[in-house]
Protein backbone atom coordinates (compact mmCIF):
# COMPACT_ATOMS: atom_id res chain seq x y z
CA UNK A 1 0.00 0.00 0.00
CA UNK A 2 2.88 2.37 1.15
CA UNK A 3 4.96 1.79 -1.93
CA UNK A 4 1.44 2.04 -4.24
CA UNK A 5 1.29 5.81 -2.55
CA UNK A 6 4.82 6.23 -3.50
CA UNK A 7 4.57 5.66 -6.58
CA UNK A 8 1.57 8.19 -6.62
CA UNK A 9 2.87 10.82 -5.14
CA UNK A 10 6.38 10.39 -7.47
CA UNK A 11 4.02 10.74 -10.87
CA UNK A 12 2.70 13.85 -9.13
CA UNK A 13 6.42 15.33 -8.66
CA UNK A 14 6.54 16.35 -12.52
CA UNK A 15 2.81 18.64 -12.47
CA UNK A 16 4.20 19.86 -9.53
CA UNK A 17 7.47 21.33 -10.72
CA UNK A 18 5.02 22.82 -13.50
CA UNK A 19 3.00 24.79 -11.09
CA UNK A 20 6.27 26.25 -9.41
CA UNK A 21 7.25 27.15 -12.43
CA UNK A 22 3.79 28.88 -13.36
CA UNK A 23 3.70 30.47 -9.85
CA UNK A 24 6.84 32.17 -10.51
CA UNK A 25 6.45 32.97 -14.16
CA UNK A 26 2.79 34.72 -12.74
CA UNK A 27 4.41 37.12 -10.77
CA UNK A 28 6.73 37.88 -13.01
CA UNK A 29 4.07 38.75 -16.39
CA UNK A 30 2.02 40.77 -14.26
CA UNK A 31 2.29 44.04 -15.46
CA UNK A 32 4.34 46.93 -13.47
CA UNK A 33 7.44 47.20 -11.39
CA UNK A 34 6.72 46.05 -7.58
CA UNK A 35 9.58 48.49 -6.62
CA UNK A 36 7.19 51.39 -8.15
CA UNK A 37 3.93 49.88 -6.43
CA UNK A 38 5.89 49.39 -2.94
CA UNK A 39 7.86 52.50 -2.84
CA UNK A 40 4.82 54.96 -4.64
CA UNK A 41 5.49 56.65 -8.09
CA UNK A 42 7.33 59.39 -6.65
CA UNK A 43 10.37 56.88 -6.14
CA UNK A 44 13.95 58.24 -6.97
CA UNK A 45 16.11 55.79 -9.37
CA UNK A 46 18.45 54.78 -6.46
CA UNK A 47 15.47 53.69 -4.14
CA UNK A 48 14.03 51.88 -7.10
CA UNK A 49 17.79 50.12 -7.61
CA UNK A 50 18.36 49.96 -3.92
CA UNK A 51 14.81 47.60 -3.60
CA UNK A 52 15.88 45.65 -7.16
CA UNK A 53 19.19 44.45 -5.60
CA UNK A 54 17.80 43.89 -2.09
CA UNK A 55 14.84 41.53 -3.79
CA UNK A 56 17.05 40.42 -5.78
CA UNK A 57 15.12 41.38 -8.85
CA UNK A 58 18.31 42.77 -10.14
CA UNK A 59 19.11 39.53 -10.97
CA UNK A 60 19.24 37.35 -14.60
CA UNK A 61 15.86 35.95 -15.04
CA UNK A 62 16.84 31.81 -14.76
CA UNK A 63 19.58 33.40 -11.58
CA UNK A 64 16.23 34.22 -9.85
CA UNK A 65 14.47 30.84 -10.97
CA UNK A 66 17.03 29.08 -9.21
CA UNK A 67 17.14 30.86 -6.16
CA UNK A 68 13.38 30.40 -6.15
CA UNK A 69 13.27 26.54 -6.40
CA UNK A 70 16.46 25.95 -4.10
CA UNK A 71 14.54 28.49 -1.24
CA UNK A 72 11.42 26.51 -2.07
CA UNK A 73 13.30 23.21 -1.75
CA UNK A 74 14.66 24.39 1.84
CA UNK A 75 10.89 25.23 2.94
CA UNK A 76 10.83 29.28 2.61
CA UNK A 77 8.84 30.45 0.65
CA UNK A 78 10.42 34.19 0.83
CA UNK A 79 8.84 36.95 2.76
CA UNK A 80 6.19 38.93 1.91
CA UNK A 81 6.94 42.21 -0.44
CA UNK A 82 4.52 44.80 2.33
CA UNK A 83 4.88 43.38 5.25
CA UNK A 84 8.47 42.07 5.38
CA UNK A 85 7.19 38.88 7.49
CA UNK A 86 8.22 35.15 6.08
CA UNK A 87 5.34 34.24 3.71
CA UNK A 88 5.35 30.19 5.45
CA UNK A 89 4.57 31.66 8.82
CA UNK A 90 1.57 33.86 6.96
CA UNK A 91 0.31 30.86 5.18
CA UNK A 92 0.51 28.72 8.39
CA UNK A 93 -0.70 30.75 10.28
CA UNK A 94 -4.21 30.66 8.79
CA UNK A 95 -4.03 27.20 7.24
CA UNK A 96 -5.49 25.86 10.23
CA UNK A 97 -8.30 27.60 9.82
CA UNK A 98 -9.18 26.59 6.33
CA UNK A 99 -8.29 22.84 6.90
CA UNK A 100 -10.95 23.31 9.81
CA UNK A 101 -13.45 25.14 7.34
CA UNK A 102 -13.31 22.92 4.63
CA UNK A 103 -13.11 19.57 7.04
CA UNK A 104 -16.15 20.69 8.67
CA UNK A 105 -17.98 21.11 5.34
CA UNK A 106 -17.12 17.94 4.09
CA UNK A 107 -18.47 16.74 7.37
CA UNK A 108 -21.44 18.42 6.80
CA UNK A 109 -21.61 17.28 3.22
CA UNK A 110 -21.47 13.48 3.79
CA UNK A 111 -22.97 13.07 7.17
CA UNK A 112 -26.44 14.55 5.38
CA UNK A 113 -25.56 13.59 2.31
CA UNK A 114 -25.05 9.87 2.43
CA UNK A 115 -28.73 9.05 4.97
CA UNK A 116 -30.29 11.61 2.38
CA UNK A 117 -29.14 9.40 -0.43
CA UNK A 118 -29.92 6.37 1.19
CA UNK A 119 -33.64 7.40 1.88
CA UNK A 120 -34.01 8.54 -1.70
CA UNK A 121 -32.70 5.27 -2.90
CA UNK A 122 -35.61 3.39 -0.67
CA UNK A 123 -38.12 5.15 -1.51
CA UNK A 124 -37.07 5.32 -5.04
CA UNK A 125 -40.21 7.37 -6.87
CA UNK A 126 -42.21 8.07 -3.43
CA UNK A 127 -42.36 11.19 -1.78
CA UNK A 128 -38.90 10.76 0.11
CA UNK A 129 -37.54 10.23 -3.09
CA UNK A 130 -39.00 13.64 -4.85
CA UNK A 131 -38.31 15.64 -1.57
CA UNK A 132 -34.46 14.48 -1.63
CA UNK A 133 -34.71 15.75 -5.18
CA UNK A 134 -35.98 18.96 -4.73
CA UNK A 135 -33.64 19.72 -1.51
CA UNK A 136 -30.58 18.69 -4.13
CA UNK A 137 -32.08 20.54 -6.76
CA UNK A 138 -31.74 23.79 -3.97
CA UNK A 139 -28.48 22.93 -2.30
CA UNK A 140 -27.02 22.73 -6.00
CA UNK A 141 -28.63 26.33 -6.75
CA UNK A 142 -27.01 28.34 -3.84
CA UNK A 143 -23.55 29.98 -4.49
CA UNK A 144 -21.22 29.47 -1.60
CA UNK A 145 -22.03 33.33 -1.03
CA UNK A 146 -25.20 33.50 -0.93
CA UNK A 147 -26.16 30.47 1.07
CA UNK A 148 -23.17 32.03 3.24
CA UNK A 149 -24.93 35.52 3.39
CA UNK A 150 -28.58 33.97 3.96
CA UNK A 151 -27.65 31.49 6.91
CA UNK A 152 -26.31 34.80 8.68
CA UNK A 153 -29.38 36.85 8.08
CA UNK A 154 -31.43 33.97 9.32
CA UNK A 155 -29.72 32.62 11.90
CA UNK A 156 -27.60 34.98 13.37
CA UNK A 157 -29.20 38.25 12.73
CA UNK A 158 -32.97 37.49 12.93
CA UNK A 159 -32.96 34.35 15.52
CA UNK A 160 -29.45 35.44 16.61
CA UNK A 161 -28.55 31.73 17.77
CA UNK A 162 -25.54 32.06 16.29
CA UNK A 163 -22.44 34.07 16.95
CA UNK A 164 -22.47 36.82 13.76
CA UNK A 165 -18.51 36.94 13.65
CA UNK A 166 -17.16 33.25 14.00
CA UNK A 167 -13.74 33.78 14.83
CA UNK A 168 -11.90 34.30 17.83
CA UNK A 169 -12.91 31.50 19.99
CA UNK A 170 -9.74 29.67 21.34
CA UNK A 171 -9.88 26.03 21.35
CA UNK A 172 -10.22 25.37 25.17
CA UNK A 173 -14.10 26.48 24.69
CA UNK A 174 -15.34 23.56 22.52
CA UNK A 175 -18.98 24.70 22.21
CA UNK A 176 -18.24 28.16 21.33
CA UNK A 177 -15.91 27.40 18.14
CA UNK A 178 -18.60 24.74 17.26
CA UNK A 179 -21.18 26.91 16.79
CA UNK A 180 -18.90 30.05 14.99
CA UNK A 181 -17.93 26.67 12.88
CA UNK A 182 -21.56 25.65 12.55
CA UNK A 183 -23.06 27.94 9.79
CA UNK A 184 -19.54 28.63 7.70
CA UNK A 185 -19.30 24.55 7.81
CA UNK A 186 -22.68 24.27 7.00
CA UNK A 187 -22.94 27.00 4.21
CA UNK A 188 -19.68 25.66 2.43
CA UNK A 189 -21.03 21.97 2.68
CA UNK A 190 -24.64 22.63 1.42
CA UNK A 191 -23.36 21.90 -2.38
CA UNK A 192 -21.64 19.00 -1.48
CA UNK A 193 -24.48 17.77 0.37
CA UNK A 194 -26.79 17.74 -2.20
CA UNK A 195 -23.74 16.11 -4.74
CA UNK A 196 -23.41 13.22 -2.59
CA UNK A 197 -27.00 12.51 -1.94
CA UNK A 198 -26.66 12.35 -6.11
CA UNK A 199 -23.76 9.90 -6.01
CA UNK A 200 -25.17 7.87 -2.88
CA UNK A 201 -28.57 7.36 -4.49
CA UNK A 202 -27.14 6.48 -8.05
CA UNK A 203 -24.99 3.84 -6.55
CA UNK A 204 -27.52 2.45 -4.00
CA UNK A 205 -30.14 2.25 -7.18
CA UNK A 206 -27.24 0.08 -9.00
CA UNK A 207 -25.83 -1.90 -6.55
CA UNK A 208 -29.24 -3.50 -4.86
CA UNK A 209 -29.86 -4.84 -8.25
CA UNK A 210 -27.03 -6.99 -8.11
CA UNK A 211 -26.81 -10.62 -6.84
CA UNK A 212 -25.06 -10.33 -3.80
CA UNK A 213 -27.99 -8.18 -2.44
CA UNK A 214 -30.96 -10.96 -4.06
CA UNK A 215 -28.70 -13.67 -1.61
CA UNK A 216 -28.45 -11.65 1.04
CA UNK A 217 -32.53 -10.93 0.58
CA UNK A 218 -33.40 -14.73 -0.37
CA UNK A 219 -31.37 -15.96 2.98
CA UNK A 220 -33.33 -13.66 5.20
CA UNK A 221 -30.83 -11.13 6.22
CA UNK A 222 -32.84 -7.71 7.65
CA UNK A 223 -33.58 -4.82 4.75
CA UNK A 224 -32.30 -2.82 7.42
CA UNK A 225 -29.20 -4.10 7.44
CA UNK A 226 -28.88 -4.82 3.51
CA UNK A 227 -29.01 -1.20 3.21
CA UNK A 228 -26.61 -0.10 5.68
CA UNK A 229 -24.09 -2.32 5.75
CA UNK A 230 -24.14 -4.50 2.37
CA UNK A 231 -24.97 -2.37 -0.10
CA UNK A 232 -23.77 1.73 1.50
CA UNK A 233 -20.14 -0.09 2.05
CA UNK A 234 -20.46 -0.81 -2.00
CA UNK A 235 -21.68 2.58 -2.27
CA UNK A 236 -18.86 4.00 -0.26
CA UNK A 237 -16.51 3.69 -2.89
CA UNK A 238 -17.93 6.08 -5.25
CA UNK A 239 -18.62 8.73 -2.16
CA UNK A 240 -14.74 8.83 -1.38
CA UNK A 241 -13.72 9.43 -4.68
CA UNK A 242 -16.67 12.23 -5.15
CA UNK A 243 -14.87 13.56 -1.58
CA UNK A 244 -11.30 13.52 -3.09
CA UNK A 245 -12.53 15.22 -6.25
CA UNK A 246 -14.41 17.81 -4.55
CA UNK A 247 -12.61 18.78 -1.38
CA UNK A 248 -10.13 20.95 -4.00
CA UNK A 249 -13.53 22.78 -4.96
CA UNK A 250 -14.65 23.58 -1.47
CA UNK A 251 -10.97 24.66 -0.59
CA UNK A 252 -11.38 27.03 -3.11
CA UNK A 253 -15.47 28.28 -2.34
CA UNK A 254 -14.41 28.62 1.04
CA UNK A 255 -12.87 32.02 0.27
CA UNK A 256 -16.32 33.17 0.00
CA UNK A 257 -17.40 31.47 2.99
CA UNK A 258 -14.23 33.28 4.70
CA UNK A 259 -15.32 37.01 3.68
CA UNK A 260 -19.00 36.63 4.46
CA UNK A 261 -18.00 34.85 7.93
CA UNK A 262 -14.53 37.47 8.52
CA UNK A 263 -12.81 33.72 9.28
CA UNK A 264 -8.95 34.01 8.87
CA UNK A 265 -8.15 31.84 6.41
CA UNK A 266 -6.51 31.18 2.85
CA UNK A 267 -8.86 32.62 0.60
CA UNK A 268 -8.71 35.98 2.57
CA UNK A 269 -4.85 36.18 2.47
CA UNK A 270 -5.70 35.84 -1.38
CA UNK A 271 -7.77 38.56 -1.72
CA UNK A 272 -5.48 40.67 0.58
CA UNK A 273 -2.58 39.49 -1.49
CA UNK A 274 -4.15 40.55 -4.46
CA UNK A 275 -5.50 44.11 -2.93
CA UNK A 276 -2.29 44.69 -2.06
CA UNK A 277 -0.29 43.62 -4.67
CA UNK A 278 2.00 41.69 -2.59
CA UNK A 279 2.84 39.32 -5.13
CA UNK A 280 5.66 37.20 -3.19
CA UNK A 281 2.88 36.11 -0.65
CA UNK A 282 0.49 35.37 -3.87
CA UNK A 283 3.73 33.58 -5.39
CA UNK A 284 3.98 31.92 -1.84
CA UNK A 285 -0.15 30.95 -1.97
CA UNK A 286 -0.02 29.21 -5.38
CA UNK A 287 2.29 27.42 -3.94
CA UNK A 288 0.26 26.40 -0.71
CA UNK A 289 -2.86 26.00 -2.74
CA UNK A 290 -1.37 23.38 -5.26
CA UNK A 291 0.63 21.31 -2.94
CA UNK A 292 -2.94 21.01 -1.12
CA UNK A 293 -5.16 20.31 -3.79
CA UNK A 294 -2.24 17.55 -5.10
CA UNK A 295 -1.99 16.28 -1.50
CA UNK A 296 -5.65 16.05 -1.08
CA UNK A 297 -5.90 13.83 -4.32
CA UNK A 298 -2.89 11.54 -3.07
CA UNK A 299 -5.04 10.87 -0.09
CA UNK A 300 -8.18 10.04 -1.73
CA UNK A 301 -6.04 7.06 -3.05
CA UNK A 302 -4.85 5.79 0.09
CA UNK A 303 -8.59 5.82 1.16
CA UNK A 304 -9.27 3.34 -1.21
CA UNK A 305 -7.94 0.97 -0.05
CA UNK A 306 -9.45 1.60 3.06
CA UNK A 307 -12.77 1.77 1.67
CA UNK A 308 -12.46 -1.08 -0.65
CA UNK A 309 -9.61 -3.93 -0.06
CA UNK A 310 -9.66 -4.92 -3.61
CA UNK A 311 -7.56 -1.75 -4.41
CA UNK A 312 -5.01 -3.34 -2.77
CA UNK A 313 -4.30 -6.11 -4.52
CA UNK A 314 -4.10 -4.31 -7.72
CA UNK B 1 -28.72 -3.08 -20.39
CA UNK B 2 -30.87 -4.88 -23.23
CA UNK B 3 -34.09 -5.35 -22.02
CA UNK B 4 -36.32 -4.69 -24.83
CA UNK B 5 -37.95 -8.07 -26.49
CA UNK B 6 -36.73 -8.65 -29.45
CA UNK B 7 -39.99 -8.93 -31.13
CA UNK B 8 -43.43 -8.66 -30.20
CA UNK B 9 -45.45 -5.20 -30.98
CA UNK B 10 -43.70 -1.62 -31.05
CA UNK B 11 -43.35 -0.02 -27.46
CA UNK B 12 -45.68 2.23 -26.75
CA UNK B 13 -43.80 5.44 -27.28
CA UNK B 14 -43.09 7.33 -24.02
CA UNK B 15 -41.61 10.74 -23.10
CA UNK B 16 -37.74 10.41 -22.11
CA UNK B 17 -36.77 11.33 -18.71
CA UNK B 18 -36.16 14.29 -17.47
CA UNK B 19 -39.11 15.90 -20.27
CA UNK B 20 -40.74 16.85 -16.96
CA UNK B 21 -37.63 18.87 -15.81
CA UNK B 22 -36.72 20.38 -18.90
CA UNK B 23 -39.81 21.63 -19.99
CA UNK B 24 -40.07 23.65 -15.60
CA UNK B 25 -36.24 24.67 -16.42
CA UNK B 26 -36.79 25.93 -19.91
CA UNK B 27 -39.68 27.77 -18.85
CA UNK B 28 -37.76 29.72 -16.65
CA UNK B 29 -34.83 30.44 -18.15
CA UNK B 30 -36.86 31.88 -21.20
CA UNK B 31 -38.48 34.43 -18.79
CA UNK B 32 -35.24 35.27 -17.19
CA UNK B 33 -33.62 35.56 -20.28
CA UNK B 34 -36.80 38.03 -21.88
CA UNK B 35 -36.28 39.92 -18.69
CA UNK B 36 -32.69 40.15 -19.37
CA UNK B 37 -32.86 41.18 -23.31
CA UNK B 38 -36.02 43.46 -22.55
CA UNK B 39 -34.55 45.40 -19.44
CA UNK B 40 -34.59 48.52 -21.16
CA UNK B 41 -38.17 48.50 -21.74
CA UNK B 42 -39.03 46.53 -18.19
CA UNK B 43 -36.83 48.55 -15.55
CA UNK B 44 -38.90 51.42 -14.60
CA UNK B 45 -35.79 53.30 -13.39
CA UNK B 46 -32.17 54.29 -15.06
CA UNK B 47 -30.17 51.84 -13.13
CA UNK B 48 -27.23 53.79 -12.69
CA UNK B 49 -29.39 57.35 -12.19
CA UNK B 50 -28.31 58.08 -8.18
CA UNK B 51 -30.97 59.82 -6.01
CA UNK B 52 -29.78 61.67 -2.41
CA UNK B 53 -33.77 61.95 -1.68
CA UNK B 54 -34.67 57.95 -2.01
CA UNK B 55 -32.04 56.67 -0.71
CA UNK B 56 -32.51 53.18 1.16
CA UNK B 57 -36.25 53.33 0.13
CA UNK B 58 -38.49 50.28 1.15
CA UNK B 59 -39.97 48.32 -1.46
CA UNK B 60 -42.86 50.86 -2.93
CA UNK B 61 -45.18 51.43 -6.21
CA UNK B 62 -42.27 53.57 -7.56
CA UNK B 63 -39.15 51.13 -6.35
CA UNK B 64 -40.53 48.25 -6.50
CA UNK B 65 -37.57 46.17 -4.14
CA UNK B 66 -36.45 49.54 -2.42
CA UNK B 67 -33.53 51.67 -3.21
CA UNK B 68 -29.61 51.37 -2.85
CA UNK B 69 -27.76 53.57 -0.73
CA UNK B 70 -27.59 56.00 -3.99
CA UNK B 71 -31.12 55.75 -4.38
CA UNK B 72 -30.82 53.21 -7.24
CA UNK B 73 -33.69 50.86 -7.96
CA UNK B 74 -33.27 47.53 -6.95
CA UNK B 75 -35.40 45.85 -9.54
CA UNK B 76 -34.02 47.66 -12.30
CA UNK B 77 -30.45 47.08 -10.96
CA UNK B 78 -31.34 43.70 -11.18
CA UNK B 79 -32.49 43.12 -14.15
CA UNK B 80 -29.56 44.34 -15.67
CA UNK B 81 -27.10 42.41 -13.76
CA UNK B 82 -28.72 39.75 -15.19
CA UNK B 83 -27.50 40.87 -18.63
CA UNK B 84 -23.46 40.91 -17.61
CA UNK B 85 -24.88 37.60 -15.72
CA UNK B 86 -26.03 35.66 -18.61
CA UNK B 87 -23.99 37.00 -21.18
CA UNK B 88 -20.78 35.96 -19.32
CA UNK B 89 -21.91 32.84 -18.39
CA UNK B 90 -22.91 31.67 -21.48
CA UNK B 91 -19.73 33.46 -23.55
CA UNK B 92 -17.13 31.67 -21.04
CA UNK B 93 -19.13 28.49 -21.29
CA UNK B 94 -19.08 28.31 -25.59
CA UNK B 95 -15.30 29.45 -25.09
CA UNK B 96 -14.82 26.18 -22.95
CA UNK B 97 -16.80 23.92 -24.97
CA UNK B 98 -15.23 24.94 -27.92
CA UNK B 99 -11.62 25.21 -26.82
CA UNK B 100 -12.00 22.06 -24.83
CA UNK B 101 -13.61 20.01 -27.21
CA UNK B 102 -10.78 20.79 -29.79
CA UNK B 103 -7.91 20.47 -28.02
CA UNK B 104 -9.69 17.30 -26.42
CA UNK B 105 -10.58 15.38 -29.49
CA UNK B 106 -7.16 16.31 -30.94
CA UNK B 107 -5.31 14.77 -27.77
CA UNK B 108 -7.61 11.41 -27.45
CA UNK B 109 -7.86 11.17 -31.57
CA UNK B 110 -3.89 12.40 -31.77
CA UNK B 111 -2.29 10.36 -28.71
CA UNK B 112 1.56 10.38 -28.89
CA UNK B 113 3.44 13.39 -27.56
CA UNK B 114 0.77 16.02 -28.28
CA UNK B 115 -1.50 14.37 -25.78
CA UNK B 116 1.35 14.02 -23.36
CA UNK B 117 1.78 17.88 -23.58
CA UNK B 118 -1.70 19.36 -23.50
CA UNK B 119 -2.80 16.62 -20.88
CA UNK B 120 0.13 18.01 -18.67
CA UNK B 121 -0.80 21.53 -19.40
CA UNK B 122 -4.80 20.76 -17.84
CA UNK B 123 -3.10 18.59 -15.19
CA UNK B 124 -1.24 22.22 -13.78
CA UNK B 125 -4.70 23.36 -14.60
CA UNK B 126 -6.62 21.02 -12.17
CA UNK B 127 -3.73 21.76 -9.49
CA UNK B 128 -6.06 24.84 -8.21
CA UNK B 129 -9.38 24.80 -6.85
CA UNK B 130 -11.65 26.15 -9.71
CA UNK B 131 -12.68 29.48 -7.56
CA UNK B 132 -8.71 30.66 -6.67
CA UNK B 133 -7.38 30.03 -10.82
CA UNK B 134 -10.79 32.16 -11.61
CA UNK B 135 -9.57 34.95 -8.71
CA UNK B 136 -6.06 35.25 -9.79
CA UNK B 137 -6.56 34.86 -13.48
CA UNK B 138 -8.92 37.59 -13.21
CA UNK B 139 -6.79 39.70 -10.77
CA UNK B 140 -4.13 39.16 -13.55
CA UNK B 141 -5.97 40.12 -16.69
CA UNK B 142 -7.59 43.77 -14.85
CA UNK B 143 -10.64 43.87 -14.77
CA UNK B 144 -13.63 43.86 -17.42
CA UNK B 145 -16.45 41.43 -18.70
CA UNK B 146 -14.50 40.15 -21.55
CA UNK B 147 -10.94 39.50 -19.35
CA UNK B 148 -13.91 37.89 -16.76
CA UNK B 149 -14.85 35.96 -19.61
CA UNK B 150 -11.79 34.62 -20.29
CA UNK B 151 -10.72 33.59 -16.88
CA UNK B 152 -14.23 31.64 -16.67
CA UNK B 153 -13.65 29.88 -19.53
CA UNK B 154 -9.94 28.94 -18.59
CA UNK B 155 -11.72 27.16 -15.60
CA UNK B 156 -14.13 25.52 -16.83
CA UNK B 157 -11.62 24.30 -19.85
CA UNK B 158 -10.41 20.71 -18.38
CA UNK B 159 -14.41 19.81 -17.90
CA UNK B 160 -14.81 19.70 -21.52
CA UNK B 161 -11.11 18.94 -22.27
CA UNK B 162 -11.24 15.40 -20.81
CA UNK B 163 -14.72 14.59 -21.78
CA UNK B 164 -13.67 15.16 -25.18
CA UNK B 165 -10.46 13.20 -24.31
CA UNK B 166 -12.20 9.86 -23.63
CA UNK B 167 -14.34 9.78 -26.17
CA UNK B 168 -11.85 10.29 -28.62
CA UNK B 169 -9.86 7.86 -27.07
CA UNK B 170 -12.85 5.36 -27.14
CA UNK B 171 -13.95 6.36 -30.77
CA UNK B 172 -10.71 6.00 -32.53
CA UNK B 173 -10.25 1.76 -31.57
CA UNK B 174 -14.10 1.92 -33.26
CA UNK B 175 -14.17 0.04 -36.51
CA UNK B 176 -15.72 2.16 -38.85
CA UNK B 177 -13.13 5.25 -38.04
CA UNK B 178 -10.67 2.22 -39.20
CA UNK B 179 -12.69 2.11 -42.22
CA UNK B 180 -12.17 5.88 -42.66
CA UNK B 181 -8.75 5.33 -42.65
CA UNK B 182 -8.60 2.51 -45.03
CA UNK B 183 -10.57 4.55 -47.35
CA UNK B 184 -8.03 7.40 -47.16
CA UNK B 185 -9.64 9.55 -45.31
CA UNK B 186 -7.50 12.77 -44.11
CA UNK B 187 -7.82 13.28 -40.52
CA UNK B 188 -9.18 16.79 -40.53
CA UNK B 189 -12.46 14.90 -42.30
CA UNK B 190 -12.44 11.89 -40.13
CA UNK B 191 -12.23 14.10 -36.40
CA UNK B 192 -14.94 16.42 -38.33
CA UNK B 193 -17.09 13.96 -40.08
CA UNK B 194 -17.12 11.31 -37.77
CA UNK B 195 -15.92 11.97 -34.27
CA UNK B 196 -17.34 15.30 -33.72
CA UNK B 197 -20.67 15.04 -34.16
CA UNK B 198 -20.56 11.57 -32.04
CA UNK B 199 -19.22 13.77 -28.61
CA UNK B 200 -21.78 16.70 -29.58
CA UNK B 201 -24.31 15.64 -27.55
CA UNK B 202 -22.53 14.39 -24.23
CA UNK B 203 -20.65 18.04 -24.87
CA UNK B 204 -24.06 20.09 -25.05
CA UNK B 205 -25.22 18.43 -21.86
CA UNK B 206 -22.43 19.32 -19.41
CA UNK B 207 -22.59 22.27 -21.50
CA UNK B 208 -25.85 22.82 -19.93
CA UNK B 209 -24.59 21.97 -16.28
CA UNK B 210 -21.50 23.95 -16.75
CA UNK B 211 -23.80 27.24 -17.27
CA UNK B 212 -25.33 26.98 -14.09
CA UNK B 213 -21.21 26.90 -12.81
CA UNK B 214 -20.39 29.77 -14.69
CA UNK B 215 -22.78 32.12 -13.22
CA UNK B 216 -22.06 30.64 -10.32
CA UNK B 217 -18.43 31.62 -10.56
CA UNK B 218 -19.21 35.11 -12.11
CA UNK B 219 -21.52 36.03 -9.16
CA UNK B 220 -18.71 34.32 -7.15
CA UNK B 221 -16.16 36.82 -8.40
CA UNK B 222 -18.48 39.77 -8.49
CA UNK B 223 -19.03 39.33 -4.45
CA UNK B 224 -15.23 39.66 -4.10
CA UNK B 225 -14.87 42.53 -6.18
CA UNK B 226 -13.59 41.30 -8.99
CA UNK B 227 -16.55 41.22 -11.23
CA UNK B 228 -17.63 43.77 -14.35
CA UNK B 229 -16.15 46.96 -12.89
CA UNK B 230 -18.65 50.01 -11.32
CA UNK B 231 -21.06 51.39 -11.81
CA UNK B 232 -22.44 48.13 -13.99
CA UNK B 233 -24.93 46.41 -11.78
CA UNK B 234 -23.97 42.67 -11.43
CA UNK B 235 -26.12 39.96 -9.21
CA UNK B 236 -22.89 39.40 -7.51
CA UNK B 237 -21.89 42.66 -6.73
CA UNK B 238 -25.59 43.70 -5.56
CA UNK B 239 -25.25 41.01 -2.75
CA UNK B 240 -22.43 42.21 -1.84
CA UNK B 241 -23.74 45.99 -1.65
CA UNK B 242 -26.74 44.36 0.49
CA UNK B 243 -24.19 42.44 2.80
CA UNK B 244 -22.29 45.55 3.88
CA UNK B 245 -26.05 46.53 4.60
CA UNK B 246 -27.31 43.59 5.81
CA UNK B 247 -28.43 44.97 9.33
CA UNK B 248 -30.33 47.94 8.22
CA UNK B 249 -31.60 46.91 4.91
CA UNK B 250 -31.26 43.09 4.68
CA UNK B 251 -33.73 43.29 1.19
CA UNK B 252 -30.62 44.63 -0.55
CA UNK B 253 -29.47 41.37 -0.86
CA UNK B 254 -32.13 39.05 -0.19
CA UNK B 255 -33.67 40.07 -3.47
CA UNK B 256 -30.52 39.54 -5.84
CA UNK B 257 -29.87 36.41 -3.82
CA UNK B 258 -33.34 35.09 -4.89
CA UNK B 259 -32.45 35.93 -8.52
CA UNK B 260 -29.22 33.82 -8.71
CA UNK B 261 -30.95 31.60 -7.24
CA UNK B 262 -34.09 31.62 -9.94
CA UNK B 263 -31.06 31.53 -12.61
CA UNK B 264 -29.24 28.43 -11.04
CA UNK B 265 -32.35 26.67 -10.43
CA UNK B 266 -33.46 27.01 -14.13
CA UNK B 267 -30.23 25.97 -15.51
CA UNK B 268 -29.80 22.90 -13.03
CA UNK B 269 -33.22 21.70 -13.67
CA UNK B 270 -32.28 21.99 -17.69
CA UNK B 271 -29.12 20.47 -17.09
CA UNK B 272 -30.16 17.70 -15.25
CA UNK B 273 -33.16 16.74 -17.25
CA UNK B 274 -31.11 16.97 -20.97
CA UNK B 275 -28.31 14.25 -18.50
CA UNK B 276 -31.21 11.97 -17.97
CA UNK B 277 -32.80 12.45 -21.36
CA UNK B 278 -29.43 11.50 -22.96
CA UNK B 279 -28.81 8.92 -20.57
CA UNK B 280 -31.71 7.15 -19.10
CA UNK B 281 -29.20 4.86 -16.86
CA UNK B 282 -28.77 7.82 -14.64
CA UNK B 283 -32.22 8.45 -13.14
CA UNK B 284 -34.59 6.22 -11.82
Amino acid sequence: MLRYFGRRVLTLIPTLFAVLTLAFVLVRIVPGDPALIILGDQATPEAIARFHSETGLDLPIWQQYLGFLSELLRGDLGVSMISNRPVLTSIMEVLPYTLELSLAGVAVGVSFGVPLGVIAARSNGGWADWAVRILTLGGLSFPAFVSAVMLLLVFSVWLGWFPVISTGKPITDPVGRLMSLALPAFSLGLVMMAYVARVTRGGMMNVMRSDFIRTARAKGVPARRIVWKHALRNVLLGVVTFTGLYFSVLIGNSVLTEIVFNRPGLGKLVVGALERRDYTLLQGLVVAYAILVVLVNALTDLCYGAVDPRVKTE
Amino acid sequence: MNDAPETGPPPRKVRSPGWHAIVIGASIMVVVILAALFAPLIAPHDPYAQSMLARFRPPSAEYWLGSDRFGRDTFSRILYGLRITLWTALASTVMAMVTGTAAGILSGYHGGRVDRWISAANDVLMSFPQMVAGIIIVALLGPGVTNLIIAIAITTFPAFYRMARSAALALRERDYIDACRVLGYSDLRIVSRHILPETMDDMIVIATLWLATAVRTESSLAFIGLGAPPPAATLGGLVREGFDNLLDFPGLAIWPSLAILVVMIGLNLMGDGLRDANDPRTSA
